[in-house]
């Protein structure tokens, strides 16, 4: 939590003072609004007795009611302003927040981003981050609002009884230490396990929608519930014993004040009683506490979110890496790459023997073999995502002797296509899925890598040709459409690599056919690797390439 | 445990959250019980404490004499704590069981909407929506709803006893308190619609984040990435936008109480002030002595206190029936367009699962009389077709992408209601399908739960075997721990192809009377291709088979050949 505090500093740290000040000064204003009235009554009670008695008292009515008029008017305008001020000052910080994060996300190299399932991402960046406005509004403005008013109370009873105002300020300042601490300590450790079983069941619940396709038409929709129905009864569990400990800190809470109110009156009308302090002054003293202990009263329920936001802190945190100073991408001149690996676990047949092969520029290069030989895992070593340090099996270098390794990931990233496996549709437009990531591109030629794709018609059919939304998930497109929008977001840019993984899954072979004609040229002067499961139909024997195959046992 | 509540169709979110209050309207009235109970002990405490004072300072009485007072003080002060503890205690168990049957409404909801819908919205807001929204109603239950009462008794209550002490007063407090709803209405109304926008941004904005981060890696491939911040900046900017408006809004409601409730502390202390020292004599200002006009003094901003926590928690009662709103859009979207999956529970498919397995003369039967493969009714796909299949024949569709060959086994399935032409299954119409769509389900858990959830009743021997029909048990040996291998959303640590015969072995584990099959191949290579076909060979003569492919290695298994790229030219193309 310590990190988000000290980013809350530094990005907002004006905006916090200036919160602390209105909140500081709405607060003393209702507790001197209530003193003050409760001192006027009863010194008018008293002039009032004592004007009947015959004896004459000066007596300034005045002052203490224009006074009561003065904070009665600013108790409600700093209420308002504080609020609105701390509420935008948190939105911003959010926001901040939530960019920051998003950056750390897209920082992260691919293999990392992948090992993280996406629910458990969705509870991290809104549900976490919505929750740490904690920090601001629950854990620093009030606590320090509280100590002021109570220092500045302490302050104030000195002029009239130095020794009670410092036993009451002492004691209320150990109280407010008391009870956060232990509302800290004690709903802690369950808010957190709370927290940790909603992240849960918010996982639970996306699986099960996404497996609703296929249980439903079996029935076996209600079986699948089982899971997150039991993981719900024990979170409605913890939930409960969170409220219970809450409420018991609460009246733990009540409890002391109520008796403090007890001693204070006694001791109080004890004073008056003999003399050393004035009725008015008796009675303003209660008021006072009143005044402040009901500012006290909320700190319970506000420190009881602590274990929560801790757990979002803590989870958010680890995502957040020091952003770099990032140099915008440098398209790397790719003229061969040469490839040897060795003993790698997911492709069987490098554990036989030694896998060796160079790949040039404007030649095709196949690499096929059977499911489960490791394609897609050779394609990512050569997109750089499988690949670290500590492997010293595997070797890719690019040209003379550069390894990929040393070669900035963005900028391997912008010389290459690769058409993976996953037809990933965002959500947004045709348009926009296709020119993602480019800084300008013309109309005309998104249409013709569109005819290349053989979607032209497709799209000028759409109600909104470009424009048409392609839905929350691309429900609206069939499987062999979405992979063709992939192949041409690729066919869009210019790449010196492109990889092809499977192209025409999903898509009839006498299209197939058509479209490796139909963008045939745009491969040409590229470095190309198609990877398949075994040799494709749609490749002519005349084509000159390169093979690799992957199969351990050969037919 | 899980009693499925009968879905009442609300209209309003405002209908939708009073059904549920009132199903815990025991518990909820024990809170304002302890509620108002607890205000007579505040004024019991305050009574007994101006007394004391009036007693001491103006009538100069000892302390000693007052000791019965003291103890009823003492009393009341604790009576008061222990009362507002048990009104919580209520409250939040009455919010707790409403939140866990409004959540197993809407799980209910989820098993017999068509998934298709489901799939518009995207899963994350849907889980949003579960988990999030139905948590945010938490205040409306625990906070709100036993304040709107006890907004009305507590006030009253005090109201007697200033009206006993001092009519004037009495009057002050009850004119400028009825003002108080009257504005806080007048706020609220616009809040409340706000507040629908807000939760439908803040849907939006979960969906859009879950999209884009699913699809990090793509993004960052095509080097997308700034431009997605830029929009990710713009989304949270938006957000923060409206939530600002809405809080404005709901802030300016209580500080039109804290204005009211300033304004008649001061008003009533100046006037109690000025009577008490003579400047005023007219009306009952004779009446009041120090001890009344101390009671009055401290019970005005009681007075105000319930309203005021009542304008607080406004927020809570807009946002829940934001979310509210939202949920009975959701689940009255169901209601509208029934799809026809009533479809069996479990016991009943558990038991036609050992019908078909001990009585194979149980057969099945499917026709399709003139359907048009269309998504909705103006857009049809196809000429009609006219097929009848029964157990143990199998069907092949085939077409160019686009055809339909999806939209046809999801009308079969059921997520897509028939609108031209008719069909029928026999022996009845809610019969147990099997389905495997182009992307295979893979739950973020082990190969042996992956399968279980499908096939719920299979042995791990069953399951070693169907995976050893498939090639799998081999090649999982091989390389994984076996059936506890565990595989990730994305289906790490397995390729495409292992996937989707993942996804077979499931069917193999379960076959229902029907079974489809979109695209089984398309990720498979020559060998594993083999295994497939082997296996659909055995199992087809258990079950209706219905392939969509565009593999023609397939065909040859096929009985009946559907091509809908020809069906255009001659009608009725197939009949049986």
């Amino acid at each position: 939590m310590q990190y988000w505090f000290n980013l809350l500093l530094k990005s907002q740290g004006r905006r916090l003072y200036w919160g602390i000040f209105w909140a500081f000064f709405s607060a003393v204003s209702a507790v001197a609004l209530l003193a003050l009235s409760g001192w006027f009554i009863t010194a008018t009670a008293l002039t009032g007795v004592a004007i009947t008695a015959g004896i004459f008292v000066r007596f300034d009515m005045y002052l203490p009611g224009s006074g009561i008029r003065f904070f009665a008017l600013s108790r409600t305008i700093g209420r308002y302003i504080e609020r609105i001020y701390n509420h935008d000052t948190i939105l911003r910080l959010i926001s901040a927040f939530r960019l920051r994060l998003f950056k750390g996300l897209s920082d992260l190299p691919l293999s990392e981003l992948r090992a993280t399932s996406d629910s458990e991402w969705l509870g991290k960046l809104t549900a976490d981050l919505d929750s740490l406005d904690s920090i601001l509004i629950r854990y620093t403005i009030p606590p320090i609002v509280a100590t002021l008013v109570i220092l500045t109370l302490t302050l104030f009873l000195s002029f009239i009884w130095l020794e009670l105002a410092l036993y009451l300020g002492g004691s209320m300042l150990l109280c407010i230490a008391v009870i956060i601490g232990l509302t800290i300590t004690q709903t802690k450790r369950v808010a957190a396990a709370s927290s940790l079983l909603l992240s849960e069941l918010r996982a639970d619940i996306i699986e099960h929608l996404q497996g609703a396709f296929v249980l439903q038409s079996q029935g076996l929709m209600e079986r699948h519930e089982a899971q997150i129905l039991s993981r719900l009864n024990c979170f409605n569990d913890i939930e409960k014993s969170l409220n219970s400990r809450v409420a018991n800190i609460q009246l733990l809470l009540d409890t002391i004040l109520g008796l403090v109110l007890i001693v204070l009156v006694i001791v109080g009308l004890y004073s008056v009683g003999s003399s050393s302090i004035s009725g008015p002054t008796a009675v303003m003293l209660a008021m006072l506490f009143i005044g402040v202990s009901e500012m006290l009263q909320s700190i319970p329920s506000q420190f009881s979110t602590w274990g929560k936001t801790d757990f979002s802190a803590n989870r958010l945190k680890e995502l957040v890496k020091q952003p770099h100073t990032k140099t915008d991408p440098q398209k790397v001149d790719i003229e061969a790459v040469s490839v040897r690996l060795s003993d790698h676990p997911k492709i069987p047949i490098s554990q036989k023997k030694d896998l060796v092969f160079l790949l040039a520029t404007q030649q095709l290069h196949l690499i096929y073999g059977r499911s489960g030989t490791g394609k897609s895992t050779l394609a990512n070593l050569l997109v750089g995502t499988g690949l670290s340090k500590d492997q010293e099996k595997i070797s890719i270098t690019v040209n003379a002797g550069t390894s990929l390794l040393d070669i900035a990931s963005s900028d391997w990233h912008s010389s290459l296509g690769y058409l993976d496996q996953s037809n990933a549709i965002l959500a947004g437009t045709l348009g926009y899925n296709l020119a993602l990531g480019l800084q300008t591109i013309s109309e005309g030629a998104i249409w013709h890598a569109l005819e290349m794709v053989e979607l032209d018609e497709w799209a000028n059919d759409l109600p909104q040709g470009l424009n048409t939304w392609l839905g929350e998930t691309g429900g609206k497109v069939s499987g062999g459409q979405a992979r063709r929008i992939c192949l041409c977001r690729i066919l869009l840019r210019d790449p010196k690599l492109v990889i092809l993984d499977e192209p025409f899954n999903g898509i009839d072979t006498t299209m197939a056919c058509r479209i490796w004609q139909n963008i045939a040229l745009w491969l040409d002067p590229k470095m190309v690797v198609l990877l398949t499961h075994e040799r494709p139909i749609f490749l002519s024997d005349e084509e000159t390439i390169s093979e690799v195959c992957l199969d351990v046992f050969t037919k | 445990m899980t009693k499925t509540v009968g879905l009442p169709h609300e209209r309003t979110g405002r209908d939708f959250l009073n059904s549920y209050a009132s199903k815990q309207r025991r518990a909820l009235s024990m809170a304002v019980t302890a509620g108002s109970l607890s205000t007579v002990f505040m004024l019991t405490q305050w009574l007994s404490f101006s007394f004391i004072a009036e007693k001491l300072i103006i009538e100069n009485e000892s302390l000693a004499t007052m000791s019965y007072l003291l103890i009823i003080f003492v009393c009341a002060v604790i009576g008061r704590t222990l009362l507002t503890r048990l009104q919580t205690s209520f409250s939040q168990t009455a919010s707790l069981c409403i939140r866990r049957d409004i959540r197993s409404v809407i799980l209910a909801h989820w098993r017999t909407s068509s998934p298709l819908n489901l799939k518009e919205t995207s899963v994350g807001a849907s889980a949003a929506q579960w988990v999030e929204e139905v948590e945010a109603m938490d205040g409306y239950f625990s906070r709100y709803w036993p304040q709107q009462l006890l907004a009305v008794m507590s006030p009253l209550l005090i109201l007697c006893v200033v009206a006993y002490l001092n009519w004037l007063c009495a009057l002050l407090l009850l004119i400028s308190a009825p003002l108080i709803p009257l504005f806080m209405i007048l706020v609220g109304m616009g809040a409340e619609q706000l507040n629908q926008k807000y939760s439908t941004i803040r849907q939006r904005l979960a969906g859009h984040f879950l999209d884009r981060v699913a699809n990090l890696s793509t993004i960052k491939m095509l080097g997308a990435e700034k431009a997605v911040f830029e929009e990710v900046g713009e989304h949270s900017d938006n957000y923060r936008k409206v939530v600002m408006k809405t809080l404005k809004l709901a802030f300016l409601s209580s500080t039109v109480l804290e204005f009211f409730t300033s304004i008649a502390i001061a008003s009533l202390a100046i006037y109690i002030g000025f009577s008490l020292y003579g400047a005023i004599t007219w009306g009952p200002a004779d009446s009041l002595s120090l001890f009344t006009g101390l009671v009055i003094l401290i019970l005005a901003p009681e007075f105000f206190q319930p309203l005021r926590n009542l304008s607080q928690y406004y927020h809570d009662r807009a946002t829940a029936l934001g979310a509210a709103n939202n949920l009975v859009i959701l689940l009255n979207r169901g209601a509208d367009d029934k799809p026809s999956n009533n479809r069996k529970d479990i016991k009943e498919s558990l038991k036609k699962q050992i019908s078909t397995s001990k009585e194979r003369g149980d057969e099945a039967r499917i026709e399709l009389h003139k359907l048009c493969v269309a998504f909705e009714e103006s857009s049809v796909l196809t000429k009609p077709i006219n097929i009848a299949l029964n157990t143990g024949q199998t069907l092949v569709i085939t077409g160019s992408s686009g055809t339909g060959k999806s939209t046809l086994l999801n009308i079969i399935a059921g997520y897509i209601p028939a609108t031209h032409g008719q069909l029928h299954f026999y022996p009845k119409h809610d019969l147990p399908i099997a389905y495997l769509p182009q992307n295979a389900w893979i739950k973020n858990d082990t190969i042996i739960n992956n399968l279980a959830a499908l096939a719920p009743n299979a042995s791990k021997k069953e399951m070693l075997d169907a995976l050893d029909i498939l090639g799998l048990a081999s090649e999982l040996a091989l390389n994984h721990s076996g059936l506890d291998t565990v595989i990730g959303e994305h289906g790490q640590g397995l390729s495409g192809g292992q996937m989707q015969r993942i996804a077979l072995a499931r069917v193999l584990l379960n076959p229902a009377p029907i079974v489809l099959l979109d695209e089984p191949s398309a990720k498979l290579d020559l060998i594993s291709k083999e295994f497939i076909i082997k296996a659909l060979k055995s199992l087809k003569a258990d079950v209706i088979l219905i392939i969509a492919t565009h593999d023609p290695s397939l065909i040859c298994i096929a009985d009946i050949h559907l091509n809908l790229d020809t069906l255009r030219e001659t009608d009725n193309a197939v009949l049986v």
